[in-house]
């Protein structure tokens, strides 16, 4: 017996993720700043040169946030089923609601110990000289949007 | 659909009291790690203080929980977890183990530079997880302490990111260790499948499958013992037995399993190495122990035939047996050819996991009113050599010095009259460990051999005995080295720090004390009441 | 009654030495080593007085003599009916002992501060020396056997650290060496001893080892211990008769502890350790190797008096060996070169005379002995430190000479401690030498009876000889030419001893630079010649060539004070400490002889040959008296020996009983012999040697009778040469270390096998990993095979 309305949750799951996605790229590109630089504009490859020696050795750090988002990603899966079996715990009967969420909360808890723990531990710090050659790079696209707006402005005020 | 939910969920009967100890240091692992986190590299002596007070929290409350282990609320948690004299009495095993490591890295995490906080919450939560396998009723449970143990362990074998010896170490332990958990999955996924019996469905709804049967089987330790001779799949018994065996034995290093060792304590910094030799092994002890006295008791015969588990008995008595005789025997062998101390001291902590084993077949063999004795035996064997081989590792650690450069057995020549106290110290240990009289080796021993001479093992106890007879050599080599060979290398006799001196000097007393006054340890080890299987919910 | 004071009495040393170890070590600071050091033995000397003579200590001197104070710390050992206590008792035995080991290791724990100031070891020098107070003071308090024998394991040990406490010399590890082994042969007979005094009081029906009657009060609840003395004393007298010695009754006891004291005090024929000894810094020698440990063994006879009173025959070996060892110790003294070995000498010789005190049943009088003679043994030991110490480590007397006027107060004092070993009348000596004699002459005990006239020759001979070997050391050191300023590479000095060496082969021999003690400082660090004092302050601690250089004429020097005061103080005791057992033939009653007083009630009387004249014999036994009180006051006379603790119960003491005056007047010209003699032998000596100092000494003397020799080539040798060729060559390397190293290399090979299991390769872990697992689940198959089988059936 199939019934189409069994499986309306999916459906609301599916839009819901599709928005999320859609939604974000388009607020972003709404209220974010523009500025298109060489590595931004660069084809998306996970932070890596697309065109290169194959045989070039990785960072390590792809390694650790890949390993950390597989981590916290397995743990979140464990929300499903606990949210499943959530409410026929939380039951007259059995009245073990409290002692449930209270171990959820924990469980998430530690979780953002853990996301807190690898901040300070500099996970997501991709290095000084990193972030030198970013600010650098920002410079230079900022000085040559300058020059450009000013050889803009300037031939405006010669055409004018 | 139904199938999810055919099996009845029971409430689990929750008791916080139970799980005490492992909350304890559980918590002081996080908060140790964020301390660790938030002060940064100065700090190191505030991540070992907090570990240290953990570890004497949960020890305060391992023996708050002493009295009621012989009680009758000493299950919890669906049967998950239990509470009985052999689980509290490995665990303060396990607690002396990591507190005096904390102790004995101090000083190494200084001449490194290590990331002490970062070691400091590995330790603990490879002691959580130790801790987790003697307290564990669930082979699930059992698995999942003896991950949480085996994954810390490897990131601390390859503690010392820089060194090349450290790295092979934590990666050859890491590719075995995963190998021997693959055996050990696959042994509880066949006991679950053996132990199959029929559940009679309850029908969500009247219609459709209200005659269907299904079929479950049990992880629980417990469970499993009932159903040995009324599973479904007998033959699939025993293919899990001979897994979970494979798998324990390789976590105790038993020959054959034992091939790891050499390399990986090699390799593994000193301190390291020092807790594998004694923790880790310890903690498959317990959960060894336990999954086999427990699950696959002797059963009785009836009449002539010999039931599925009187077999299984005889199967794993058997294999145990002989896995004990290789192990000591290979250990001491091949000990004696050795030119590196920490090598030299692995081969030695094999052949100690086989005297160990001979308690553990004694135990194995006896019935229930004997068991506990010897269980009690193998505990304070483990004990004693947990302190012995601390103390020694303590001070090769010390001679080491930092990058574990001098370990060979040729840096020690001469060094007794120089660095009196430390070649002592070791020199007691190392007397220790062979088994001399008034050390806790030799009431270990004694410990151990005489149950097994209750049950009749003669042999077992002639090879134990030759083979203690081999270590001599070995050990006694060490001492006539360090005291009657001419120093032929450069020796500065090291500065015994405070941390590593409370170290040796714990130890000491420890050795001493076992050795003259095993009983009062003896007894608070032993249960009163048999380990009793008849006492199953 | 209970005292606790008695464990600060023997743990404060011990006090002293932990902190010395732990804390003087790091510091290395002289002053705070030396202030606890001998602070530590000041708080025990204190304790140890305030117990033995005031009410609130317990009176342990001069209260009643019956109640020792007791100070029960644990039940040491109950296994069965044998039981040992960790327990103090301060009775009046102990008490003087006490009392006299704390003050005069004080006065030398002072001295040494002095003596070895600038000595690297310091530190551990005193720490030895606090750990054998500890040691002498257990020994000497022990309330039972075993507690005792600790104590006399104990100071066998700190003797054997501090005689080898040189530790670059060969000659003083040998010494140390030789002093262990030595004393190891007399400890089995201790040990046998107290396991038959334990078996013969369990026949009796009382197992104890204890000295003392312990009530269950005493020992803090549990039973009571009956004194094991007491119920030997109990028993019957043995028999006379060399077969008593092997029937293991009470004379087999008796032998087996004397021949510990053998060891102990150095008497023959395990004498040879002690002269060695001397290689020892000197307050050690002093403190171990003459005033107080040596006496041990005296103590240990006197304490077991009630046994050895039953032991007649035990008795008469114990007078023998005494008197063979003084008179024989004392031939060696006289020609002897070395200025401490005369010393050391002179040591056993009177030893001996305490043994022979012992042996005559007069021990009363011995342990008056060894208090003087620690007395003036102490001064004679530390004045020739004193001197050796401004020679700069010279201790050949042939290089000495003329010294009174470069150390006056040193000579001063050594005059003193001279005249008092001679038995120059009214000084120490003179008493208890005096007294000995007189008790063997007039000995009726049953073992000794019939050779006590012989003994008293043997005794005055020696008194003769000690004299003059005293008068000849006095001579050669501090009178005569300054023969010091000769040069070392000739002259009279070393002709003079050339023919008697071999160069180069004796320990002491006077041709090798500064043969004997040496604190390891530069000699005119303090003490030394003026004009080395501002140039050695910065080198204090300069390597030994250094020191060889100023062993050319050298300028005496006194002293410091810190060595000069004990000096003097030993000296005023050396002086007036006789003084408290003046003889009542002496005296005529005027001045009681408290000595006797004291001790009299708690050691037990030899038994006398003839019970028929036991009243006059006993009384004459008991000595001089004072009163005129009846002898028939006393109801336990004659044969039936007096045991330890009886005392005499609310009577006088059995010293106070006027004797005939015949006997007085017998004791009397005694006395004047023993003057004449003392003045003989001084004369003889002051003659002699006053004109040839250098007098060449017969070489069978001054070669020690070649007993070392004789010892090395009967026993030393074979017992080498068996273990060597027959135990080591043959049984150990041929047969033991045959079959060891024949499995050892077997196994080995074995292991090198196993070893190519190792490569270190991954995968063939791996794979060695799975061919177990294989094997492991083949052999569960094989069960589950049957298991199917059953099943199936």
């Amino acid at each position: 017996m199939f019934n189409l309305s069994d499986y309306l949750p999916i459906v609301l799951m599916f839009i819901v993720a599709i928005g999320f996605a859609a939604g974000n790229v388009l607020l972003s590109q709404l209220v974010g700043q523009h500025k298109a630089t060489r590595t931004k504009t660069m084809p998306y490859e996970c932070g890596k040169d697309p065109v290169g020696n194959a045989h070039e050795r990785f960072s390590v750090k792809f390694y650790l946030i890949a390993m950390i988002f597989i981590l916290f990603d397995i743990e979140l899966i464990f929300l499903i089923p606990w949210a499943v079996v959530f409410k026929s715990f939380a039951t007259a009967g059995r009245d073990l609601g409290t002692l449930i969420y209270v171990e959820m909360m924990l469980f998430v808890a530690l979780l953002l110990v853990g996301y807190v723990y690898i901040i300070r531990k500099g996970l997501f710090d991709w290095g000084e000289r990193a972030r030198l050659e970013a600010e650098a790079e920002g410079r230079a696209l900022a000085e040559t949007e300058a020059r450009r707006r000013a050889m803009q402005a300037a031939t405006t005020a010669r055409a004018a | 659909m139904n199938l999810s939910f055919a099996i009845p969920l029971s409430a689990p009967d929750v008791n916080f009291r139970l799980l005490l100890p492992e909350l304890i240091l559980s918590v002081t692992g996080v908060v140790v790690m964020l301390v660790d986190a938030f002060t940064g590299r100065s700090q190191r002596r505030a991540t070992a203080t907090l570990s240290l007070a953990g570890l004497a929290a949960t020890a305060w409350a391992t023996l708050w929980l002493w009295p009621s282990a012989q009680g009758a609320d000493t299950r919890a948690w669906g049967g998950m977890i239990v509470l009985d004299p052999m689980r509290l009495s490995f665990t303060l095993v396990f607690l002396i183990v990591a507190a005096l490591t904390v102790l004995i890295s101090a000083i190494w995490v200084e001449w490194e530079g290590l990331p002490a906080g970062e070691f400091h919450t590995l330790l603990l939560f490879a002691t959580v997880g130790m801790m987790l396998m003697a307290s564990g009723n669930d082979l699930v449970m059992i698995f999942l302490g003896l991950e949480i143990l085996s994954i810390a362990t490897y990131v601390m074998a390859g503690f010392r990111k820089n060194d090349l010896r450290s790295n092979e170490s934590s990666l050859k332990y890491f590719i075995l260790g995963s190998f021997s958990s693959a055996f050990l999955l696959y042994g509880i996924a066949l006991v679950y499948g053996a132990t199959a019996h029929e559940v009679s469905a309850q029908p969500q709804a009247s219609g459709a499958l209200a005659q269907h049967v299904i079929l479950a089987g049990t992880t629980n330790i417990s469970a499993i013992a009932e159903r040995v001779n009324d599973g479904l799949y007998p033959p699939l018994l025993f293919a899990g037995a001979a897994m979970l065996m494979i798998g324990f034995g390789f976590k105790i290093a038993s020959a054959p399993f034992h091939v790891w060792t050499p390399d990986v304590y090699e390799g593994a910094p000193t301190p390291v190495t020092a807790f594998m030799a004694a923790g880790p092994k310890a903690a498959g002890f317990a959960a060894f122990m336990r999954v086999f006295l427990l699950a696959f008791p002797f059963v009785a015969a009836s009449g002539q035939m010999r039931s599925t588990g009187a077999q299984l008995h005889d199967a794993w008595l058997g294999a145990l047996w002989i896995l004990a005789v290789l192990t000591m025997t290979v250990g001491n062998v091949v000990a004696l050819v050795q030119t590196n101390v920490k090598r030299m001291l692995a081969y030695s902590s094999i052949a100690h996991a086989g005297y160990a084993l001979v308690g553990f077949v004694a135990a194995g063999a006896a019935d229930s009113a004997h068991q506990t004795d010897a269980v009690a035996a193998v505990v304070f064997y483990l004990l004693a050599y947990a302190v012995m081989n601390l103390g020694a590792f303590a001070v090769v650690t010390l001679i080491a010095r930092s990058g574990d450069r001098r370990t060979d057995i040729e840096d020690y020549r001469g060094i007794g009259f120089d660095s009196p106290a430390l070649s002592l110290t070791l020199s007691l240990f190392l007397l220790s460990l062979l088994g001399v009289p008034l050390t806790a080796g030799f009431m270990g021993k004694v410990m151990v051999f005489s149950q097994a001479l209750g049950e009749g093992y003669k042999w077992l106890v002639v090879i134990g005995v030759l083979n203690t007879a081999i270590s001599v050599y070995y050990y006694l080599g060490l001492i006539v080295v360090m005291f009657f060979r001419e120093r032929t290398t450069e020796w500065r006799a090291p500065r015994i720090p405070t941390t590593l001196a409370v170290v040796l000097v714990l130890t000491v007393a420890g050795v001493i004390y076992l050795g003259l006054f095993p009983g009062r340890v003896i007894n608070a080890f032993r249960a009163v009441q048999p380990i009793a299987v008849s006492s199953l919910r | 009654m209970t005292n606790h004071l008695l464990s600060i009495v023997v743990f404060a040393p011990l006090a002293g030495a932990l902190i010395n170890w732990l804390v003087g070590r790091r510091t290395r600071n002289e002053t705070l080593i030396g202030f606890v050091a001998c602070g530590a033995v000041a708080v025990s000397a204190l304790a140890a007085f305030t117990i033995a003579f005031t009410g609130w200590g317990g009176a342990a001197l001069t209260g009643d003599a019956a109640t020792p104070v007791m100070s029960h710390l644990w039940t040491w050992i109950q296994v069965g009916s044998f039981r040992a206590d960790f327990g103090f008792a301060m009775d009046r035995l102990s008490g003087i002992y006490a009392c006299f080991v704390t003050f005069v290791g004080l006065l030398i724990h002072v001295f040494a501060t002095g003596y070895m100031h600038g000595d690297k070891g310091f530190y551990r020098f005193f720490a030895y020396l606090n750990l054998f107070m500890f040691m002498m003071l257990t020994l000497v308090l022990a309330d039972n056997l075993l507690l005792m024998f600790v104590g006399w394991e104990g100071v066998g040990l700190c003797s054997y650290l501090l005689i080898g406490y040189y530790t670059d010399r060969k000659e003083a590890g040998d010494a140390a060496k030789k002093a262990f082994v030595v004393n190891r042969i007399g400890d089995w007979g201790v040990v046998l001893g107290i396991m038959l005094v334990f078996f013969l009081t369990s026949h009796a029906g009382a197992p104890s080892i204890s000295f003392f009657d312990k009530t269950a009060a005493t020992v803090g609840g549990g039973d009571g211990v009956k004194s094991a003395l007491a119920t030997i004393g109990a028993m019957p007298i043995e028999a006379f008769g060399w077969q008593m010695i092997f029937a293991g009754g009470i004379t087999s006891a008796a032998v087996l502890l004397f021949i510990g004291a053998t060891g102990k005090s150095a008497q023959i024929p395990l004498y040879v350790w002690l002269p060695d000894a001397m290689a020892g810094p000197t307050p050690v020698s002093a403190l171990i190797h003459a005033a107080t440990m040596v006496t041990a063994g005296v103590y240990m006879v006197v304490r077991c008096s009630a046994i050895f009173s039953h032991a007649p025959t035990a008795l008469f070996i114990v007078a023998i060996i005494g008197a063979a060892t003084a008179i024989f110790a004392a031939s060696v003294g006289i020609a002897q070169n070395d200025i401490k070995k005369v010393l050391a000498y002179s040591t056993v010789s009177q030893l001996g005379y305490m043994f022979l005190a012992c042996g005559v049943g007069a021990f009363v009088a011995a342990i008056f002995h060894v208090m003087t003679h620690a007395f003036f043994k102490a001064l004679l030991f530390l004045g020739s430190g004193s001197v050796i110490h401004g020679m700069h480590h010279e201790q050949d007397m042939r290089r000495m000479g003329g010294l009174r006027k470069y150390m006056p107060v040193t000579f001063a004092a050594m005059t003193v401690g001279w005249l008092a070993i001679s038995g120059f009348p009214l000084l120490s000596g003179f008493f208890s030498k005096d007294e000995i004699l007189w008790k063997t002459w007039s000995t009726e005990s049953v073992g000794t009876a019939g050779v006590g006239k012989f003994l008293w020759v043997v005794g005055i001979v020696t008194a003769v000889i000690t004299a003059i070997y005293m008068t000849r050391l006095m001579v050669m050191t501090f009178w005569g030419g300054e023969r010091f300023r000769e040069t070392r590479a000739g002259g009279e000095a070393d002709e003079a001893h050339a023919h008697a060496y071999d160069a180069g082969t004796k320990p002491h021999d006077a041709s090798l630079p500064s043969a004997g003690d040496r604190p390891r400082h530069e000699p005119g660090g303090s003490v030394g010649a003026p004009g080395h004092d501002a140039a050695a302050g910065p080198h204090a601690l300069e390597d030994e060539d250094e020191e060889e250089e100023h062993h050319g004429p050298v300028e005496p020097r006194e002293s410091p004070s810190t060595m000069t005061v004990p000096l003097v103080v030993l000296a005023f005791l050396s002086v007036v400490g006789g003084w408290v057992g003046i003889p009542y033939a002496l005296s005529g009653g005027a001045v009681p002889n408290y000595f006797e007083r004291t001790l009299e009630p708690v050691v037990a009387r030899a038994p006398e040959a003839g019970a028929a004249n036991a009243q006059g014999e006993s009384a004459l036994q008991r000595g001089a008296g004072a009163s005129a009180q009846p002898p028939a006051a006393h109801g336990n006379e004659g044969a039936v020996p007096q045991s330890v603790g009886e005392g005499e119960a609310g009577g006088v003491p059995a010293s106070e009983h006027a004797p005939d005056p015949a006997e007085i007047s017998r004791e009397r010209l005694f006395t004047i012999i023993s003057v004449v003699v003392a003045l003989v032998g001084i004369g003889v000596g002051w003659l002699w040697f006053q004109r040839k100092p250098l007098y060449e000494m017969p070489r069978l003397l001054e070669n020690k009778y070649y007993v070392d020799e004789i010892y090395d080539a009967a026993l030393v040798e074979p017992i080498k040469t068996g273990s060597r060729e027959g135990l080591w060559r043959f049984f150990d390397v041929g047969v033991i270390d045959g079959i060891v190293n024949g499995m050892g290399r077997g196994m080995r090979e074995i292991g090198s096998l196993l070893r190519f299991l190792q490569p270190g390769f991954v995968r063939s872990y791996a794979a060695i990993i799975l061919i177990g697992a294989l094997a492991v689940v083949g052999y569960f198959a094989y069960f589950a095979y049957n298991a199917v089988l059953v099943i199936n059936r």
